[in-house]
């Protein structure tokens, strides 16, 4: 006998080794979840791949299930042909600032629907909700005239401006969050002598963290994922969205994969980065503001 | 706790200024003294690198006048969504001057008086210089010229040599005076047609749209989508032949992809992946051949045609004036730096812009547009179809016609209806669309 092996008693020893019993539900919920799994997975694969194959191997069949040979040249092409880097920090400066103006925007005017109470604050909360209504395409023409007259066409500002200044779904999405918080700290608060902006730092902001962090999730990617607004108000290269810069790998002729699949793993990442950093709390606020399905 | 209010204040004040201050606007240099000419491209990534190449070469040119040109990229997936985008920015009373724009386009853009005559204008320019026959295209109406082209795109067959050897297959004919047969091209793509399902090999591939069907209708002495009255010739004999020399590849034979094969992978991609031996399609592919694909031997030949005398479609996009501009000598003179033999070259090296109209460029064989790979049977087909080329009846009512024709074309394909019945309903639709137009 080897110094490996077990004596017999072991195994016979119930207690030791604990088999799950078999349960005919929980297969099936696996079984499901492999599949999803799988639909999930498989495109994102088939994108990974096809980003490093050479142009002739994208479309052979049977497919090569993973390159052979192996390329960048789809992601140097990618930044050859179009200006991807100056998009990527375009991209980020207009998602960074658009989500910080988005998010202290929203959550002052959220406190307020929250937590002071005012003639009509109901009925100007449900007015401010029906905006959300109204389809971003009908109020796309009276903008562009609107940004043409300020000079701002083929800039960046009518990209940030408006979501800086207004964001009916983030200031829902707060105020839900904040009528969770029990008002005995705003009263304390306020016996201490704190006005209304003190108490919105000091206490409002710590305590709706995990919200914050969603709502800025939301809002990066929705910024980050724009494609109508950069495609009306941007004309120049050089001021391109990474969104229009992977578009322009479609054309009349056809799609070029490999370039289109290259760019979109780029754009990838800065999302997956910043949700991975706040992926804790991302499902604490989804949890708690009640936008769980 | 007070200090809180200038820190918001702070806040405040850095997200305004950043948001100013990084914008592009702030940074744009002021350049009064220039006569700075606006140039909406077309955003099609693998070809804006050839055309601003181009542009930056007539730049230099354009210096010691005082005029430089600004490129603007419109991005846009088709010819009809820049049009559309255009159309709105001079509605707009955004300054665009010159443009460039696809031979479809062209007759509505005259219609709509959006373009500057440029027929005084052409003066400036001689035979020797540039192929003056390549000018009278959809851009010419009533003897006016309302643009220049700025390239030659036609259609060539293209073929997997290696396929053909395998099969013991003769490679199809270079001359395009006697070319094979469409029924040569039939007897070909069945042998060539292997296999089933996802890894099936299909023998031929070409599309049989409005603006490709004239070359076959055409070579068997029919008319090009129209007759001589202006009436729809689809439904005449020679132009159902060829939509049903199409069906019984599609159908008896099945050595040709159906629509629900070419859905996501194109018959280009087919052709570039070794699973299609033969595609007729324009020159604008011809740089994807040359460059990209490295699997097999690529050959060239003439398009199938009923009895040997081979059509090639044309499609000559063109530069033109917007009319609106304020500087319209200094965008005729920047449409000639555009011309220069140095900008012509620039775009020609990156393979961009089909082929080429300034003469000197085509003919230089340092420039080598052609390439070396190719053998010279395949040189040959190329530069022939230039003497075969067919010009695309485009007129104000094509575009609208085209992509509605193309709407019912896929129940022919799939086999809903017969080509017969395609062809009447393709007739009826361009009636209708003729006779709302009026």
């Amino acid at each position: 006998m080897t110094s490996n092996s077990l004596s017999p008693g072991v195994f016979q020893n119930r207690s030791l080794v604990r088999w799950p019993a078999f349960n005919l539900e929980m297969v099936l919920i696996y079984i499901v979840l492999l599949l999803v799994l799988i639909t999930t997975i498989v495109p994102f694969y088939w994108m990974v791949t096809t980003s490093l194959k050479m142009d002739e191997a994208i479309f052979r069949m049977p497919p090569d299930l993973l390159p052979s040979p192996a390329t960048i040249n789809n992601y140097q092409q990618v930044f050859d042909l179009m200006p991807m880097g100056a998009a990527l920090v375009n991209s980020i400066k207009i998602a960074v600032i658009a989500t910080f103006g988005t998010l202290l925007s929203s959550s002052m005017a959220a406190y307020a629907f929250a937590k002071i109470k005012f003639r009509f604050r109901n009925v100007l909360f449900f007015g401010f909700l029906a905006t959300m209504m109204i389809p971003g395409q009908v109020t796309l023409i009276p903008l562009y005239i609107l940004f043409s007259r300020l000079g701002w066409i083929d800039t960046h500002l009518p990209l940030m401006v408006p979501f800086m200044l207004i964001n009916a779904y983030g200031v829902f999405l707060l105020r839900q969050f904040m009528m969770g918080i029990p008002d005995a700290y705003i009263e304390a608060a306020r016996l201490d002598g704190a006005s209304h902006l003190q108490i919105y730092f000091r206490i409002m902001m710590p305590l709706c963290k995990p919200a914050l962090v969603t709502l800025g999730l939301f809002s990066f990617l929705g910024n980050w994922n724009n494609f109508l607004g950069p495609l009306i108000f941007l004309n120049t290269d050089s001021n391109f969205t990474v969104p229009l810069i992977i578009n322009s790998f479609r054309t009349a002729y056809g799609t070029n994969w490999g370039l289109l699949m290259a760019a979109a793993c780029v754009a990838i990442i800065p999302p997956l980065l910043l949700y991975l950093l706040a992926q804790r709390f991302f499902v604490q606020g989804v949890a708690l503001s009640g936008l769980r399905g | 706790m007070k200090r809180f209010a200038p820190r918001f204040m702070l806040v405040v004040a850095l997200l305004i200024a950043a948001s100013l201050v990084l914008s592009p606007a702030a940074a744009a240099p002021a350049r009064a003294e220039l006569t700075e000419l606006v140039l909406p491209l077309i955003g099609f990534a693998t070809e804006l690198p050839g055309w601003q190449a181009a542009v930056a070469e007539a730049n230099k040119l354009l210096e010691p006048k005082n005029i430089h040109i600004k490129t603007q990229t419109v991005t846009a997936t088709t010819w009809d969504e820049y049009y559309q985008k255009v159309s709105a920015q001079l509605a707009a009373g955004q300054p665009l001057d010159i443009g460039r724009i696809a031979e479809s386009q062209m007759p509505t853009v005259i219609k709509k008086g959006q373009a500057v005559d440029l027929t005084d204008y052409i003066k400036d320019f001689t035979d020797d210089q540039v192929y003056l026959s390549t000018f009278k295209n959809a851009a010419y109406q009533n003897s006016h010229y309302y643009g220049i082209p700025s390239g030659v795109y036609n259609m060539l067959l293209y073929y997997n040599k290696d396929m053909f050897d395998k099969a013991g297959i003769a490679y199809p004919s270079a001359d395009w005076n006697n070319g094979i047969t469409m029924d040569q091209a039939r007897e070909y793509a069945k042998k060539l047609t292997k296999g089933e399902g996802a890894t099936k090999t299909f023998g031929f591939a070409a599309g049989p749209y409005m603006a490709f069907i004239g070359q076959y209708a055409v070579s068997a002495g029919g008319a090009n989508v129209f007759n001589k009255d202006g009436q729809c010739a689809l439904t005449e004999p020679e132009s159902v032949a060829a939509y049903k020399w199409f069906d019984s590849m599609l159908r008896d034979d099945k050595s040709q992809p159906r629509p629900t094969d070419t859905k996501v992978v194109s018959a280009w991609d087919m052709f570039k992946s070794g699973r299609l031996a033969m595609t007729v399609d324009g020159t604008w592919f011809f740089s994807s051949a040359k460059n990209d694909i490295k699997g097999f031997k690529v050959g060239i030949a003439a398009v199938p045609s009923a009895k040997g005398k081979a059509y090639s479609s044309q499609f000559v996009d063109s530069w033109l004036v917007w009319k609106g501009t304020k500087h319209e000598k200094e965008a005729w003179e920047a449409l000639k730096a555009i011309y220069s033999v140095d900008a012509t070259k620039a775009l020609a090296k990156k393979g961009v812009g089909g082929i080429p109209v300034v003469k000197a460029v085509l003919e230089d064989k340092e420039l080598d547009i052609i390439g070396s790979q190719f053998s010279a049977d395949d040189k040959k087909a190329f530069l022939e179809s230039l003497n075969h080329t067919l010009a695309v009846p485009y007129n104000e009512f094509y575009a609208e016609a085209d992509t509605k024709v193309n709407q019912v074309m896929d129940n022919w394909l799939l086999g809903t209806v017969t080509p017969e019945d395609f062809a009447k309903q393709a007739c009826d639709i361009i009636a209708k669309v003729k006779g709302a137009q009026k």
